[in-house]
């Protein structure tokens, strides 16, 4: 990536209308969008089914041509065929040829970005453990499970080291940890090898987890645009964070926001861990002691052509974040200061956007910290609901009309 | 370059792990193996049990490959499509033409894969042939001297007929028998005058005998034994069966050495007949020179055209000849590669199939749907078939079998099993006519359709 501030992509009035057989408008599915990615930043489309997500995406990769307004993708329009040795795109389903295996489809997407054998056979090896499908690498990707196809689907979006990384849906599929590895690794990329990333997911917590910076969509519209910090702060609260205070301590604390400033005491609760981290710790205890698994294993290092360094620094990397992870009860933002995890996460927009149209209604794994309650259920019946909302091999992920 | 190669050889890897060329090899397999054991030809001789053999084979692969094509062509674009694996590769660094190109080279290959395989199985039956136990000892010999090898058909020497012609327009002036006639009408005169002429020519009243020249003959009597005049006779009268008696004498009369014993043979009118001559017989100018008189005393005896008198002698071997046929048959499906493509460029698969079949059947039946179509434009509008919509689409169906090649102009299934040459002229006219013109049209049209469509957007 260069040095300079043009945006990695850009668009500008982009619309698309999908029309019928005889040329009549049937549905506008991105309707004078406007926004840019900046070099080396993750941002984050975001939207309901049928927000236009995947149609802009679509637009960006030349799938699709704009019907008004335009974008540019490198500095170049998204036809120009040169620009896009530069990107690695994973689909919101992973469109595999069925009769190939791991190793065949990594090698065949290769050879397309004219990469030589012998460095095209060594990429292979490194995605095929960083995705954790070495032993699955010769059973045919037609008996794959979908999560394991989504990991497949990711290794080919790395297999060129693409400058942009276009992720759509990248965690529909996956268990808690696979989500967790795909997370840490667009971190990863983003942070120590600049990269930069476009991920357009309706799953709040993936968006939040890792983006800079967000556009949300609704109706082909953009809704709102910023970094994420700004459009989720609560300027009217304070949250403060100690070791474990006795009650006499609090008391008098309550007392002094109330005499001092006037003000009451919304909540002083002890804080509880977050639940992705601790699936995550239980796991991986589990898999130390019982390591053998059918279908995909956990993920290996990074492979070394992405991490640029020796191994081990892409091994140490992946470990650091996932136990910041597992030890930061309300932090799961990479990017976030404690001061901005603390607070109870502003939600206009995404509140907005639940309540318009109930899509996303129930949905609270885009805020951090303890799974919110519904009203009249414990903490512990909240905790369930969310390990059974993660347990679910896979989400619907069809979007009910074309994006 | 590269990238071209990625795409062909993994259209390979498609057309066989998705069982649709394993099950054409398995028939093409199970053909070539059981015909040459339950082909009977004329249920006596080897020779035609070896030519029933040859002709079977290399149309009924030529048919198969045909249908895989077809089904290979129109599917494979069409699925990517559909299933949506072009979203992965159209997001490479692959210019779509590129992409198309790679499609086409790997059915071409597989095509010519399994036309080597298919031209090995039955070279390897033709030599099972000779090896069997022939009816009587000159069969073994018929088959390898007339079949299983490759000849020229050398034609009779027309003379100049243009002095005779003048002649014969001459005399009809003199008789008054012309004036009434137009400009135009005087050249019909003058054209059925030279065919009159050759006619003649070619025709032995009762008890006359002729002279014909071979010319341009390249045969070394050193290297070759026998070569072979292959004649038909017919008689003006149209009478079926009849038998025909002729005397006939080989050599030239300038040089002794050259002069063969005289024969007389019995002959049915219009079959074909093959009589074996020493290769001496050709002078040292390459020219072979044939006497030849009818013995019967009340019919005429004709050589219909040009094929009905003719000199054949080995020019080459049958294996280089069987590779050079296949070489044709792979164009055929080298063109319905690049027609099935770019159909399925903008049509789903049973759509594309369905256009790509019609077109086939149109190419297979070119001339006679010419012929057809040119008899009933001939009539007026109430006895043509199609009434007065006949006008109307004769034009446009004409069109189409005009921009259709016939395929009856390239298969060459004939010509091998009759022993006779496929030049290399006419494998190199059909790799220019129908691969690098017609071929490269489709292939570019389809590039144009593939690059410039919206592969995301959904068209049914």
């Amino acid at each position: 990536m260069g040095t300079d501030h043009k945006p990695v992509v850009q668009a500008v009035g982009l619309t698309k209308v999908f029309r019928d057989f005889w040329y009549r408008s049937r549905v506008v599915a991105v309707d004078r969008l406007d926004f840019d990615i900046r070099p080396n930043e993750v941002f984050g489309l975001l939207g309901p089914n049928g927000s236009g997500k995947s149609t802009t995406i679509k637009m960006m990769l030349g799938l699709l041509y704009p019907t008004h307004g335009r974008i540019s993708v490198l500095g170049r329009p998204p036809t120009d065929v040169a620009i896009k040795s530069r990107i690695g795109y994973l689909p919101e389903e992973s469109y595999l040829y069925r009769f190939l295996n791991a190793r065949e489809t990594l090698d065949y997407y290769g050879r397309l970005f004219q990469i030589n054998r012998r460095d095209r056979q060594r990429r292979v090896d490194q995605l095929l453990e960083m995705v954790g499908l070495t032993r699955e690498s010769r059973r045919r990707v037609g008996e794959y499970s979908k999560g394991m196809a989504r990991r497949i689907g990711l290794a080919q979006a790395l297999i060129n080291d693409p400058d942009l990384l276009i992720l759509d849906e990248p965690t529909t599929g996956l268990d808690p940890i696979g989500t967790r590895e795909i997370k840490d690794l667009i971190v990863f990329l983003n942070r120590e090898k600049r990269k930069t990333v476009l991920l357009c997911s309706h799953l709040l917590a993936d968006v939040e987890d890792v983006c800079q910076r967000v556009a949300v969509l609704y109706g082909g519209r953009r809704q709102a645009v910023g970094p994420i910090h700004e459009l989720l702060s609560q300027e009217n609260l304070t949250q403060i964070t100690t070791d474990r205070l006795s009650e006499g301590t609090l008391h008098r604390i309550r007392q002094i926001v109330e005499e001092e400033e006037g003000k009451h005491v919304i909540s002083m609760t002890a804080p509880t861990a977050r639940l992705e981290a601790f699936f995550l710790k239980t796991v991986r205890e589990a898999q130390k002691a019982r390591p053998e698994t059918s279908g995909a294993s956990a993920g290996g290092r990074i492979a070394d052509f992405l991490a640029g360094g020796g191994a081990e620094e892409g091994q140490a990397v992946v470990e650091s974040l996932i136990a910041a992870s597992e030890v930061a009860p309300t932090t799961g933002a990479a990017q976030a200061s404690p001061a901005e995890v603390e607070q109870e996460p502003a939600r206009e927009v995404i509140q907005e956007l639940v309540s318009d149209d109930g899509i996303l209604a129930g949905r609270d794994d885009a805020v951090e910290g303890p799974p919110a309650a519904l009203p009249g259920e414990s903490v512990e019946e909240a905790d369930r609901r969310v390990i059974e909302e993660l347990l679910k091999p896979t989400r619907g992920s069809g979007d009910e009309r074309q994006e | 370059m590269s990238r071209i190669w990625a795409v062909a050889s993994h259209m390979l890897s498609e057309a066989i792990r998705t069982k649709i060329a394993v099950v054409f090899i398995a028939m093409i397999l199970v053909l070539l193996t059981t015909l040459p054991f339950t082909v009977v030809g004329d249920g006596v001789t080897l020779k035609s049990r070896g030519q029933s053999f040859l002709a079977y084979s290399l149309s009924s692969v030529g048919l198969l490959l045909s249908l895989l094509t077809v089904f290979v062509s129109c599917g494979t674009l069409a699925s990517e499509i559909r299933e949506k694996h072009v979203f992965m590769v159209a997001s490479k660094p692959i210019p779509r033409w590129q992409f198309f190109a790679g499609k086409w080279l790997g059915i071409v290959l597989l095509n010519a894969g399994l036309l080597l395989l298919s031209g090995v199985l039955i070279w390897g039956f033709t030599r099972f042939y000779i090896q069997t136990r022939p009816t009587f000892t000159e069969d073994r010999l018929a088959l390898e001297n007339e079949v299983l090898t490759v000849r020229h058909g050398a034609k009779v020497d027309v003379p100049d007929m243009a002095p005779l012609v003048e002649e014969r327009v001459r005399r009809l002036r003199e008789e008054g028998r012309l004036d009434s006639i137009t400009q135009s009408g005087r050249r019909d005169v003058r054209e059925a005058v030279l065919q009159d002429l050759r006619s003649e020519f070619r025709s032995l009243r009762p008890g006359e005998p002729k002279d014909y020249v071979f010319r341009n003959l390249l045969v070394d009597p050193s290297k070759t034994e026998f070569i072979y005049l292959r004649l038909r006779p017919k008689t003006p009268t149209g009478v079926d069966d009849l038998i025909l008696w002729a005397r006939w004498q080989c050599g030239d009369r300038n040089d002794v050495n050259t002069m063969m014993p005289v024969r007389e043979g019995e002959y049915v009118v219009d079959r074909f007949y093959e009589e074996p001559i020493s290769a001496s017989a050709v002078n040292k100018d390459g020219e072979l020179h044939l006497r030849i008189q009818n013995l019967d005393h009340r019919n005429t005896f004709t050589f219909e055209d040009a094929e009905s008198l003719e000199l054949l002698y080995d020019i080459g071997t049958f294996h280089w000849n069987l590779v050079r046929a296949l070489t044709i048959i792979w164009c055929r499906l080298a063109f319905l590669a690049a027609l099935g493509l770019l159909l399925s460029t903008f049509l789903s698969f049973p759509v594309a199939c369905m256009v790509a079949f019609m077109i086939l059947a149109v190419a297979v039946s070119s001339g006679f749907l010419m012929e057809a179509m040119a008899w009933a434009g001939g009539r007026g509008i109430a006895d043509d078939p199609l009434w007065i919509l006949g006008p109307v689409l004769r034009p446009a169906a004409n069109a189409m079998v005009w921009l259709v090649p016939d395929f009856s102009k390239v298969d060459p299934v004939g010509t091998v099993v009759a022993g006779r040459v496929v030049t290399l002229t006419w494998v190199i006219q059909s790799l220019v006519v129908l691969v690098f013109f017609q071929g490269l049209v489709l292939g570019l049209l389809g590039c144009v359709i593939f690059t410039r469509r919206e592969l995301a957007q959904v068209t049914s």
